[in-house]
């Protein structure tokens, strides 16, 4: 959508001649491939591409809002006809905003890639998922099944907005994963995962990576092929800063984000409020280089920036897309994000974590008498009203004396994200990242979470409880 | 040129070309509206499309590509991009396209008043949601969104043997999510309704089960860890029958990743338990006559009074296994190549739920969070669970942050009742379900 500063300021301003203080034009260009090794031989390829436009008019807190695949110059204005006779119904047209000139933003790049995907052949795609097969093949011969996938896809954006802006932003994700299927001497089945992913070019696709992460699924499966089942009930938790930061973005990075704080989260009216542990300070970075939700602007065309959201225990504010900054009368963090073309921004973590303490890591183990130690999470979910939340385990061990000792499987952690910052009361100097797609509202968007070591003295443990029922 | 035409010359050109293909034209137009604390959040209207083009060599090499631009220039330039890439992918003999000719066009999901109702009356409806949701309680304090969306969906299949199958279907969908707050206690409420028709979604029914949810979660607590006995509201129940579909795939089953592998005609679950495919509902919101490999769809029986009896198959798997594809290759506007899915799997109903709540004592769920991460090759899930404590068939109390955790082959070897409140969520459908004797993880 390459149209002229006269046509946009024509489609913006036809859009909002029946009224609406802003009007916005967001045009995406998507293309990626996805290679997947599955069953001894590579299995799928495919290449996917979408492209479009939409058009918004919002006007104090309500929304008008309309797309296209086709975004020619007719199309637009197509589209800013069908909202402005849409906004002659709903909006107070008193006064008229027209938008006189366009200035074309300078480019940030928190996100520096070498290497476009488009410049790489197929060939040199499917090396790097059989350099993990190899690896993975010979690793331990329980494993039964291998599943190695590569994907990578590149996202040009465009806002062109009623603040007379003009932004482009474009963001990479390569992303490989590799799962493995292990089985027991009884023919019980255990299933291990592991991937990376970044904001970057195709030199994300390091050996290095993928060793590491051949590995990782390796430990995992034997974990569990080796663990008895998780007990259940209250215990002393430890997770590790291996296990990412699930924790830090289920239970607390969501009820921080303004538009779920206007709908009555646990964080609400909290701001200045002391609501975790002096230990604990937060932030959401969208600057972090070359992280997964690292972004050089937002879908808002706001540049994003490391938003400090607790310091020392503190509640310092939210995460805010340029709605909710308005209502909170605050400026955008940069946190407006929407999944493509076809949906409305909306608040949404970027890269979030717990900022590293001052306790070393092993001490914190030693300190537990009787525990769960957890290495790696996996995915997770939570109630942004009460706090709560659940994540699964995908690696753990209970601890006894301060010693690892065995692992187990089957377990998950839940509890209150609220109650779980107050009473963190050992924080680690180490800091370790997980990367995901975060879901909501049905959008994904991509993110990644990160924490140091912590101690959780008392967590909710989802095992097995033998015996009969109650 | 229609789509018609132009799905042709595509074909046309891989039949030239020595390939076998098959194409999915998904195009849907809705309107959408959500109001949330009173305000319009969203008013849309809008056409979203996406096609999905898959190429087989001879020898059975594969691959596929996707565009959202439904012109005879978006859609050859994707059938390029497949062509192109084939060579990539190794040989297997299993990949093929159907030779399903008979097909019979079933246009009994389509409703005109749905089709026809104006984004003014959706914003209306989405509106008096939010407002009857607002004004039910006085404790709800917030509501966070009230959503209303019409959809009409036109689907076109197309493939090298030359089968031409089409469908035109209407939607009507609301839910609404709201916060109910006491003091210092809050908790959430959710429900949703989605049909063929306007007229069968109930605004009333939606508001009352999400306001009931709420508020009975303000006092709720965590009770002790120990074994008790579970009965799933409908939308817990579908949670869990979501979770089998994975492990009931034919291609996971072939690959060996699924933990109902070697268990074909054997005892599989409770005696009193029969899960049916059953794509031609015709009360159900989606109903189809053909899946997304071109096989006609039928109803049939998954397990049959505990027995498993079929896998689930799209044409590779079937032809792994030597069987017949069930049609079970599924896809939609978001995701336009097929992949095993179901419509409508649900189990049968043995009781009411009137029976089924009478018991002397049980957790009655009406929330899992996190059944996403149950391991489909092993079964094994660790989820929490809220809702409310039955005694003597009376709700007592109310709990959450609890964890339950177990076996899918547990859940179905103890699972004793099945109601007829059925609720459908597209691909699966719930009622409420009693299962005995299940772990549970709290204090």
């Amino acid at each position: 959508m390459n149209l002229s500063k006269q046509q946009y300021l024509e489609i913006l301003n036809n859009s909002l001649s029946s009224g609406g203080e802003y009007s916005e034009i967001f045009y995406e260009d998507v293309f990626g491939t996805n290679i997947l090794y599955d069953n001894g031989k590579i299995e799928k390829v495919n290449f996917s591409s979408r492209k479009g436009a939409s058009i918004r008019v919002v006007s104090e807190d309500e929304t008008v809002f309309a797309h296209t695949n086709d975004p020619t110059f007719e199309n637009l204005k197509s589209l800013a006809d069908t909202l402005k006779k849409i906004a002659s119904e709903r909006f107070n047209s008193e006064s008229i905003i027209k938008v006189e000139n366009l200035e074309e933003k300078e480019k940030i790049d928190f996100s520096p890639f070498k290497i476009p995907f488009d410049t790489v052949s197929i060939d040199e795609k499917i090396e790097k998922v059989l350099k993990g097969v190899n690896l993975l093949k010979n690793a331990d011969k329980r494993i039964k099944q291998i599943t190695v996938s590569y994907s990578d896809s590149s996202r040009k954006v465009k806002v062109i907005n009623s603040e007379g802006k003009i932004v482009e932003d474009i963001r990479n994700y390569p992303v490989y994963s590799v799962i493995v299927y292990a089985e027991d001497n009884n023919g019980n089945l255990y299933r291990g995962y592991s991937s990376d992913a970044a904001n970057m070019g195709f030199e994300f696709f390091t050996d290095e990576m993928i060793e590491k992460l051949t590995k990782d699924v390796v430990r995992q499966v034997v974990s569990q092929i080796e663990g008895e089942d998780a007990p259940a009930g209250e215990f002393t938790v430890v997770l590790s800063s291996e296990a990412g930061g699930t924790m830090i973005h289920e239970a607390c990075g969501h009820g921080m984000e303004a538009d779920l704080v206007l709908s009555g989260s646990v964080y609400r009216d909290k701001v200045g409020k002391k609501i975790a542990s002096e230990k604990i300070n937060v932030v959401d970075d969208g600057t972090d280089k070359n992280k997964r939700g690292t972004l050089n602007y937002d879908d808002e065309g706001t540049p994003t920036k490391r938003t400090v959201l607790i310091e020392n225990g503190i509640l310092k504010g939210y995460m805010h897309s340029k709605i909710t900054a308005k209502k909170f009368n605050v400026e955008s963090t940069g946190n407006g994000r929407r999944e493509s073309y076809m949906v409305l921004p909306i608040v949404r973590m970027r890269n979030t974590m717990i900022l590293p303490g001052k306790d070393n890591p092993e001490d914190i183990i030693k300190s537990v008498k009787y525990g769960i130690f957890v290495r790696k999470m996996g995915g997770g979910q939570v109630d942004v009203i009460s706090g709560d939340f659940q994540f699964g385990v995908d690696e753990g061990y209970i601890i006894e004396n301060g010693e690892l000792k065995n692992s187990i499987r089957g377990a998950s952690l839940v509890g209150n994200g609220l109650k779980v910052l107050e009473s963190i009361d050992m924080v680690g100097n180490d800091l370790g990242y997980g990367v995901g797609t975060c879901g909501k509202d049905g959008q994904g968007a991509p993110v990644s979470d990160a924490q140091p070591t912590i101690r959780i003295p008392k967590l909710i443990v989802g095992g097995i409880v033998k015996g009969g029922s109650k | 040129m229609t789509i018609k035409q132009i799905l042709d010359k595509a074909i046309i050109n891989l039949v030239n070309k020595g390939l076998k293909g098959q194409i999915n034209v998904f195009s849907v137009e809705n309107k959408i509206a959500s109001f949330s604390n009173g305000k319009l959040e969203q008013l849309s209207e809008g056409e979203i499309g996406n096609v999905g083009i898959k190429v087989i060599t001879k020898d059975g090499k594969t691959s596929t590509s996707s565009t959202n631009i439904l012109t005879q220039e978006g859609i050859m330039q994707a059938l390029e991009k497949a062509i192109d890439m084939v060579k990539y992918t190794q040989e297997d003999e299993a990949n093929d396209i159907s030779d399903d000719k008979e097909f019979t066009y079933i246009d009994w999901a389509f409703d005109m008043d749905t089709k026809d109702m104006n984004l003014n009356e959706v914003m209306k409806l989405a509106e008096n949601l939010e407002k009857k949701a607002k004004n039910a309680d006085e404790r709800i304090k917030f509501v966070r969104g009230a959503e209303y969306e019409t959809s009409l969906t036109r689907i076109y299949f197309v493939n090298t043997n030359g089968l031409y199958k089409n469908a035109l279907f209407t939607n009507a969908s609301s839910s609404v999510s709201l916060a109910a707050i006491e003091g210092e206690k809050s908790s959430f409420g959710f429900d949703f309704e989605v049909a063929q028709s306007v007229r069968l979604i109930d605004i009333d029914r939606i508001v009352k089960n999400s306001v009931e949810f709420a508020i009975s979660g303000l006092n709720a607590e965590v009770l002790k860890s120990g074994r008790y006995d579970i009965i799933m509201s409908p939308f817990a129940s579908a949670n869990f029958i979501g979770t089998l579909v994975t492990p009931l795939s034919g291609e996971n089953v072939y690959k060996g990743k699924s933990f109902l592998r070697e268990k074909l005609n054997q005892e599989v679950a409770n005696k009193k338990v029969t899960l049916i495919h059953d794509p031609m509902n015709g009360s159900a919101p989606i109903i189809t006559s053909f899946d997304n490999e071109g096989t006609n769809t039928s109803r049939f029986n998954v397990i049959e009074k505990g027995i498993l009896k079929t896998y689930l198959h799209n044409i590779y798997s079937a032809n792994k296994f030597g069987a017949k594809p069930t049609g079970n290759a599924f896809s939609s506007v978001n995701s336009p190549n097929p992949s095993i899915g179901t419509i409508n799997l649900h189990f049968i109903a043995n009781e009411t739920k009137k029976e089924i709540l009478n018991v002397s004592k049980a957790l009655y769920v009406t929330n899992i969070m996190g059944m996403h991460t149950t391991d489909p090759s092993s079964g094994r899930f660790s989820v929490q669970i809220s809702g409310r404590v039955i005694e003597n068939g009376e709700f007592v109390g109310s709990f959450r942050g609890m964890t339950l955790a177990g076996t899918l082959s547990e859940l179905l070897n103890n699972l004793e009742a099945i109601g007829t409140d059925f609720k459908y969520f597209g691909p699966v459908s719930g009622s409420t379900m009693l299962i005995k004797d299940l772990s549970v993880g709290g204090k």
